[in-house]
């Protein structure tokens, strides 16, 4: 059941920001059970956490699940998750957040969530930083590569525009 | 700096033109005294030959009249004989004096004649000298010229196809870097939401061929 439980949090999260909210609001919830208003979690949980997360807190008792214990493991789960840094030219939609999802899981699990970076520069394309590794697939990469290869014949056109005049 | 150098050159020109014609100038004024100086003396001499032949005129006369006086039981007939030969020799003597001056006059003119074609001809052949002079200087003064123009243009063209080399060079990269934004804009502007979307998978599903990602 809680491995059930961990798939479902981890199904919903696709980007490091998605992680840093989640145990953002772990914290917030573990600090509501130690209030001595006992009521305190229960608004917390209802007021301020996402309504997926709240239905599995509120559905841990009816499973025999200690809420702080799971709160937690499920911290510590994320805490560990492996982060692929994504640089693409403007923040991503739904639909490209869930492709970019997909493909993470099913080339490099469920473990690893995406770090999501903008900039504008790059034009298209992405460049892909993982464990270490660097690479540029940016379109702005692309289309240097072109003209400086292209530069020879474009600068003797240009002389002949030259000597034309 | 070199227009400085024509200008030394044109002022040097123009102080040796100045001295030179000072030089004629002073030449010709002491010709022109000489020619003054002789016609005076020819002046003096005139006055003093024709002094000398009235004095010669007046003891002729007076030392004739004595003889007449001396003379004087001699006839009527011969007086007048005496008077006439009297002024047949003094006719005489005034028409030698007067060819004498005749002649003096006309040597002092083909003199003075001579010494004015002497100045004439002195000026010119001076003149002569110093425009052949002059047209000398002017010619190497031009040579020197055309060569120091011609070096200067050589140096200016070398330096404006080093200087044209660069611009062309600055504008190519110009122009090269306008393109590359061109470039850049145009394909922004052409690549939809969907395009950008499988160009980013793609570029995942390329670092995974390649062993970037694994």
């Amino acid at each position: 059941m809680k491995t059930d439980l961990e798939k479902i949090v981890l199904d919903r999260l696709v980007t490091k920001k998605d992680v840093g909210d989640l145990l953002d609001t772990i914290d917030l919830l573990l600090n509501t059970l130690y209030q001595k208003d006992g009521d305190a979690f229960d608004k917390t949980l209802s007021t301020s956490v996402d309504e997926w997360f709240s239905d599995i807190v509120r559905g841990l008792e009816k499973n025999g699940l200690q809420k702080e214990d799971f709160l937690k493991s499920i911290g510590e789960m994320i805490k560990s998750l492996e982060e692929v840094k994504i640089t693409i030219h403007e923040p991503p939609n739904e639909r490209l957040k869930e492709a970019i999802k997909n493909w993470i899981d099913a080339n490099l699990g469920t473990k690893v969530v995406a770090d999501f970076e903008i900039k504008k520069s790059i034009l298209g394309g992405a460049i892909i930083s993982y464990k270490g590794k660097y690479v540029d697939y940016s379109l702005r990469k692309r289309l240097d590569s072109v003209l400086t290869k292209m530069k020879p014949q474009i600068v003797k056109s240009l002389t002949i525009s030259h000597a034309k005049l | 700096m070199n227009i400085e150098i024509m200008l030394y050159i044109a002022a040097f020109l123009t102080a040796i033109l100045g001295l030179v014609l000072a030089f004629v100038t002073l030449s010709y004024r002491e010709l022109v005294k000489k020619y003054f100086h002789l016609r005076k003396e020819n002046d003096e001499m005139s006055a003093s030959a024709k002094a000398k032949s009235d004095a010669i005129i007046k003891d002729a006369q007076v030392k004739a009249l004595r003889i007449i006086q001396e003379a004087e039981l001699i006839s009527g007939d011969t007086k007048k004989v005496l008077e006439d030969k009297l002024q047949s020799a003094t006719s005489q003597q005034i028409s030698e004096f007067n060819n004498f001056l005749s002649k003096a006059q006309s040597d002092l003119n083909n003199v003075l004649a001579s010494v004015s074609k002497d100045i004439t001809e002195q000026s010119v052949t001076e003149i002569e000298v110093f425009k052949k002079s002059l047209e000398n200087q002017t010619l190497k003064a031009q040579e020197a010229l055309k060569s120091v123009i011609g070096e200067s243009n050589k140096k200016l063209e070398s330096e404006m196809a080093v200087i044209r080399e660069k611009r062309v060079k600055e504008l190519d990269e110009a122009i090269f870097e306008i393109i590359r934004k061109v470039s850049k804009e145009v394909l922004t502007s052409s690549i939809n939401t969907k395009d950008h979307e499988d160009l980013i998978v793609k570029s995942l599903e390329e670092a995974k061929s390649q062993g970037l990602i694994e």
